[in-house]
C-alpha cells in the first residue's frame, strides 16, 4: 500500500485537482496507519447538532470539527470529527463551481477527473468498504470537492502546516 | 531471505487436492489466479456461512493442522454441537503455502484473504499479520484480553474512523434528498442534523 498504489497518472489526476501539496501529503498518508495510532480515534461525536446550528446561523459553507487526540508514538493530531455542508445558495443549477473555459466537454471532463479523485482516495483510505460512492455521485462542486477530500486529512499539531493554511 | 506470500486456505482447496491426507503439505505449486477466483465464484456464499458455523460448534481433531476462524459477520453460530457429520469439507483450514517471490516482491509480503466472493489484500507488518493468524486460530469467540490482540481486532474492523463514514453517510443522504426534491420554490433550512 502507499506509494506503489499510485500511478504516475494518477498522481497528476489528483494533483490537477487537489493541488501539489495536497497530494503529496495524501500519498504518504495513506500508507500510514494514522487511526491505530491513535489513543483516543473519534467515534460518535455528538458534534452534528452544533455544527449544524452554526451553519443555519451563518453564512458558511461548510464547518468541520477536527478533533484532537495524541498519539501513542508521541505528540498529538487533528483528524476528522464531524462535518457539515451548507445547502447550496441560490437557484437549483448554480453549484458554485468554477468553470475554468466554460466549454461543455471541458467542464464535463473536469467533473469526471474530480469524481475518480474521490474514488481513488476512497480506495487507498478505506479497503475494506466495499461500496465505493464516488461513482453514483452527480457533479460534485468545489466546495463540495473540499469538504469530502478534508475527511481524509490529518494535521499534526507539532508541523506548521495546519487547517487554516489548507 | 524467503519473501514468502502466505495464503489462508478458507475453502479447503488445498485440503481437497490432497484428498486423503489430514496433515498439512507445504505445497510448493504454482497456481493460476483464475482457478482461484473461478472456485470463489463457484463456492455458494450461505453454504460457506452454514460450514463455518457447523465448523466453529464442531471442534473436531488435529487442532494443529487446522483452526476455526469465526467470521465476524453477521450470522449466529449454533449453541449445541452438531451430531451428524457434515458433508461438506471442513473449512476453513489453515495451510501455510511457500510460493516463490513475484517479480516484484514487497519490502513486507502482503496478507491476502479470499471470503466469500471477495479478495482483502492487507499490507500489515509481518507481527501483526502473525497476531491475526493466531487470533483466527484462538477463534474470536475467546475473551480478546491483551491490547496488541484488541489492536488486531480493530485493525481488522478495517479502520475506517467512524466519524468520517457518519458524516459521509449523511452527506449522500442530503444529497439524495436534494435530488430527489428538486422543486426551486422549496424552502429548506440551511441544515439538517
Amino acid at each position: 500500500m502507499g506509494e506503489k498504489f499510485w500511478v504516475n497518472v494518477e498522481k497528476a489526476m489528483v494533483e490537477s485537482v487537489l493541488g501539489i501539496e495536497a497530494c503529496e501529503f495524501l500519498i504518504s498518508s495513506a500508507s500510514n496507519n494514522v487511526s491505530a495510532d491513535m489513543v483516543s480515534p473519534p467515534s460518535n461525536l455528538g458534534v452534528q447538532k452544533g455544527l449544524c446550528q452554526l451553519i443555519d446561523g451563518s453564512n458558511w459553507n461548510y464547518a468541520i470539527f477536527w478533533y484532537a487526540s495524541s498519539l501513542k508514538s508521541g505528540g498529538s493530531i487533528l483528524s476528522w470529527g464531524g462535518g457539515v455542508l451548507a445547502n447550496p445558495k441560490g437557484s437549483g443549477a448554480g453549484k458554485g463551481n468554477s468553470i475554468v473555459d466554460g466549454k461543455f466537454e471541458a467542464v464535463e471532463k473536469r467533473e469526471e477527473v474530480k469524481k475518480r479523485v474521490l474514488q481513488k482516495l476512497h480506495t487507498c483510505f478505506n479497503m475494506l468498504d466495499g461500496d465505493n460512492y464516488a461513482a453514483n455521485l452527480d457533479a460534485v462542486s468545489d466546495v463540495e470537492m473540499f469538504y469530502l477530500t478534508s475527511m481524509y486529512f490529518t494535521f499534526r499539531c507539532d508541523s506548521s502546516y495546519s487547517p487554516v493554511e489548507s | 531471505m524467503s519473501r514468502a506470500t502466505v495464503e489462508l486456505d478458507f475453502f479447503g482447496m488445498e485440503k481437497q487436492i490432497s484428498a486423503n491426507s489430514r496433515f498439512p503439505k507445504f505445497l510448493n505449486r504454482q497456481r493460476s489466479f483464475r482457478d482461484i477466483q473461478s472456485a470463489i465464484s463457484k463456492i455458494n456464499p450461505e453454504l460457506l456461512k452454514s460450514v463455518i458455523a457447523s465448523g466453529s460448534a464442531n471442534q473436531q481433531s488435529t487442532p494443529e493442522n487446522g483452526y476455526q476462524f469465526d467470521s465476524k459477520k453477521s450470522f449466529s453460530v449454533p449453541a449445541t454441537p452438531k451430531e451428524e457429520q457434515t458433508p461438506f469439507p471442513r473449512l476453513p483450514v489453515y495451510y501455510p503455502l511457500q510460493r516463490p517471490a513475484l517479480e516484484n516482491p514487497p519490502q513486507t509480503a502482503p496478507l491476502t484473504i479470499f471470503y466469500n466472493g471477495t479478495v482483502a489484500v492487507f499490507d500489515v507488518p509481518r507481527d501483526t499479520a502473525e497476531s491475526i493468524l493466531k487470533l483466527a486460530e484462538n477463534g474470536f469467540s475467546k475473551a480478546v484480553e491483551s491490547t496488541n490482540q484488541k489492536q488486531v481486532l480493530e485493525s481488522l474492523e478495517g479502520d475506517l474512523p467512524i466519524a468520517r463514514r457518519k458524516s459521509l453517510q449523511r452527506f449522500l443522504e442530503k444529497r439524495k434528498e436534494r435530488l430527489t426534491s428538486l422543486s426551486p420554490y422549496a424552502c429548506t433550512p440551511d441544515c439538517r442534523s
